[in-house]
């Protein structure tokens, strides 16, 4: 198994930057995620690392050797690609077998590695049948396990679930999961989409407009973002953002809004990263659906009130939409209470999870 | 929360068992598309009907004509006398005029060097014809679209019009009058066609399936050999086809610069045509053979050459 490093790599094509300055270390045995929007330079890092992309400047190491330059055949890597790419004139066994065949393995050798990656991935039915015989979940299947029929140094997976329905692609989280457990392997795994990140990942590169934003393990972006793009990428229903008003008062920080004003306690001023907070600097606070109580009628200790404006039951959950003057903000509580269109709903703020980001830099007051 | 008593409703021990479907027969569908009325299929008989006398009653005719002797072919009832009709197929068979094609004319030998200008041909045009779609179809080069738009232009301009430079340089190289300037010649035209079908087929090849066969263990050759050339087989097959039947067929190039020594069949057919008499049964008996190998090709190949002539332009 291997480690995976880039250090500071760039890609341009013509004018356009697509990865800017990237220094990423991926450790041996981990399963990192390169999260982002689509367009943010995922892919094309991914297909550096893989040598399908010529690296305009920087380097990429796999195993403290730098691979710029070398062939992807030469790499010793293996890709599942994003529309699987299965070998359409070949039978399952045979795109099984390929990169096998390729090292020129014993046929015996061939059998029982086919043999193994099939009954790992609970393809064996399926040998004697060609691609376009299979579903979407079955080709998946195949395109993984030709990745894992030999041990490659490192996996690189571009989306491999995507195109996948939303059952088996929950389904199939779990499953990629545990194959990393039992592979014991280096995987570097680009998606968008954040629940696959936040449920598979040792740790998760978020990136946008190909800038590193943050990396760090699914409970450091989640709850300790970096900034405000990070803050408001993870998380369903997404973060909330107040724009606010810092003012220093006798008793601390107080944050003000046109609609409310919320006296900071020192749990959260003791997490100032900055000293030099400006009087009336302009800031943004951001509260997760989670982070607030809601109260149908006014409760004491209320931080701020608005009108609900949509509720949405899932179930277990509901989210309430609430317009707070020009801003809608979306909480979430356990389902039950009256909630009624246009009524008048209180909240308290869970200061614990509070997230303020300066509004000019974008970046983190809180450590 | 509502006070309302919970209830949950008893599982079900077995699903209800399904329906049992019965086995139809497959039908298509009908849509606004397939849409049938006795009208137009009436239509569509007549029009078919008309349609299939219309390009066989010609081939009818000449190998008809090829098995009788010229008296007999010339027998046609009388204008207007349809109970003559059967007149036509009163004839005992004769191959006469194919023994005279090849044994006064010379025609088994036309017949060599047809085959081997046109199949020669081919297989340079479609070899070199798939290399070069394929570096124009994967490589990155500046003026690429410029190059494409001039190889395909090679083939705009009526063959006349390169006919005589042509002959003058085939004339310069010694090259007029022999096989290898006759596949020469053929390959102008075939290799520019045979470059720009395969292309198509090249550009609609995924490039991930490549790509895997890259990060696979394969070298850019072994994918070119292994992946991208059996993907695409249907477009060469298809290629390697049209050009031997554009080749096999053609006049104009065998006429000028196959000269004497490598007659082609259609220029022998020509010279059926005496200053004496027109030789009516033996030009029918060679349309006949200039006819077989394409009809025989085209029988062959026919489910490569339907998808070779639409899978490079309908992307699926």
């Amino acid at each position: 198994m291997a480690q995976v490093k880039l250090e500071k790599v760039w890609k341009k094509y013509g004018d356009v930057e697509a990865v800017k300055n990237l220094n990423i270390d991926c450790r041996d045995r981990e399963f990192l995620c390169l999260l982002g929007p689509s367009g943010c330079g995922k892919s094309s890092t991914l297909r550096m690392i893989a040598g399908l992309e010529a690296i305009t400047s920087g380097k990429v190491y796999i195993n403290d050797a730098v691979v710029n330059g070398i062939d992807p055949y030469r790499r010793d890597i293996a890709m599942v690609f994003e529309n699987y790419a299965l070998y359409p004139h070949r039978k399952v066994y045979e795109n099984l077998a390929y990169p096998l065949r390729v090292q020129k393995k014993p046929q015996a050798e061939i059998d029982a590695r086919v043999k193994r990656a099939a009954d790992i991935l609970e393809i064996t039915p399926l040998l004697d049948r060609w691609p376009r015989q299979l579903s979407g979940g079955q080709k998946q299947r195949v395109a993984i396990g030709r990745a894992i029929v030999r041990d490659p140094k490192v996996f690189l997976l571009d989306e491999p679930i995507s195109h996948l329905d939303a059952k088996l692609r929950t389904h199939m989280r779990g499953e990629l999961k545990r194959l990393h457990r039992d592979l014991d392997a280096t995987m570097i795994y680009v998606t968008h989409d954040q629940l696959e990140a936040m449920t598979m990942a040792d740790r998760i590169a978020v990136l946008n407009f190909g800038e590193l934003q943050q990396l760090g393990t699914p409970d450091d972006v989640f709850n300790h973002p970096q900034n405000k793009f990070v803050a408001g990428f993870l998380g369903d229903p997404p973060i909330n953002f107040l724009p606010c008003r810092l003012h220093k008062n006798e008793a601390g920080w107080q944050m003000v809004h046109e609609r409310f004003k919320l006296q900071l306690p020192e749990s959260v001023t003791r997490k100032f990263i900055r000293k030099d907070l400006a009087d009336g600097m302009a800031v943004d606070l951001a509260l997760r659906p989670e982070s607030f109580e809601v109260f149908p009628m006014q409760v004491p200790g209320a931080d701020m009130t608005g009108n609900v404006y949509v509720t949405e039951p899932l179930g277990e959950d509901i989210i309430i939409d609430i317009s707070i003057g020009k801003e809608k903000v979306k909480a979430r509580t356990v389902i039950g209470g009256n909630w009624q269109i246009d009524a008048p709903i209180w909240m308290k703020v869970r200061y614990d999870r509070v997230h303020l980001f300066d509004s000019s830099t974008e970046e983190t007051l809180l450590v | 929360m509502s006070g309302d008593t919970v209830t949950v409703a008893p599982k079900r021990a077995t699903p209800p068992a399904a329906p049992k479907k019965k086995k139809q027969p497959v039908q298509m569908q009908e849509t606004i598309l397939h849409k049938r009325t006795p009208v137009g299929k009436i239509v569509t008989w007549v029009v078919l009907a008309i349609w299939i006398v219309w390009t066989l009653a010609p081939l009818v005719i000449t190998g008809l004509a090829s098995i009788k002797t010229t008296r007999e072919a010339f027998a046609t009832p009388e204008y207007g006398d349809w109970g003559g009709v059967t007149k036509i197929f009163e004839f005992s068979p004769t191959s006469v005029h194919f023994k005279r094609l090849f044994t006064q004319e010379g025609f088994g030998s036309y017949i060599w060097h047809g085959l081997v200008a046109s199949v020669g041909s081919a297989l340079i045009a479609v070899i070199m014809g798939t290399l070069g779609a394929y570096g124009l179809s994967r490589g990155k080069f500046r003026r690429e679209g410029d190059i494409s738009f001039w190889i395909i232009s090679t083939r705009m301009a009526p063959a006349v019009v390169v006919i005589v430079p042509l002959y003058y340089i085939f004339r310069s190289f010694g090259m007029l009058s022999t096989l290898p300037g006759l596949i020469v010649a053929y390959t102008t035209f075939n290799l520019s066609f045979s470059l720009w079908l395969i292309k198509g087929f090249f550009d609609d090849l995924p490039i991930e399936i490549e790509e895997a066969a890259h990060v696979d263990g394969d070298s850019h050759w072994a994918v070119f050999r292994k992946v991208a050339v059996p993907l695409a087989a249907p477009g060469i097959v298809a290629a390697f086809v049209l050009c031997v039947l554009f080749s096999w067929n053609d006049f104009l190039f065998a006429a000028v610069i196959g000269g004497h020594r490598a007659k082609t069949v259609p220029v022998g057919i020509t010279e059926l045509r005496t200053t004496v008499e027109v030789l009516w049964g033996p030009i029918n008996s060679a349309t006949i053979i200039l006819i077989i190998p394409m009809i025989a090709l085209g029988i062959l190949i026919r489910k490569y050459l339907i998808q070779g002539l639409t899978m490079g332009a309908v992307r699926e």
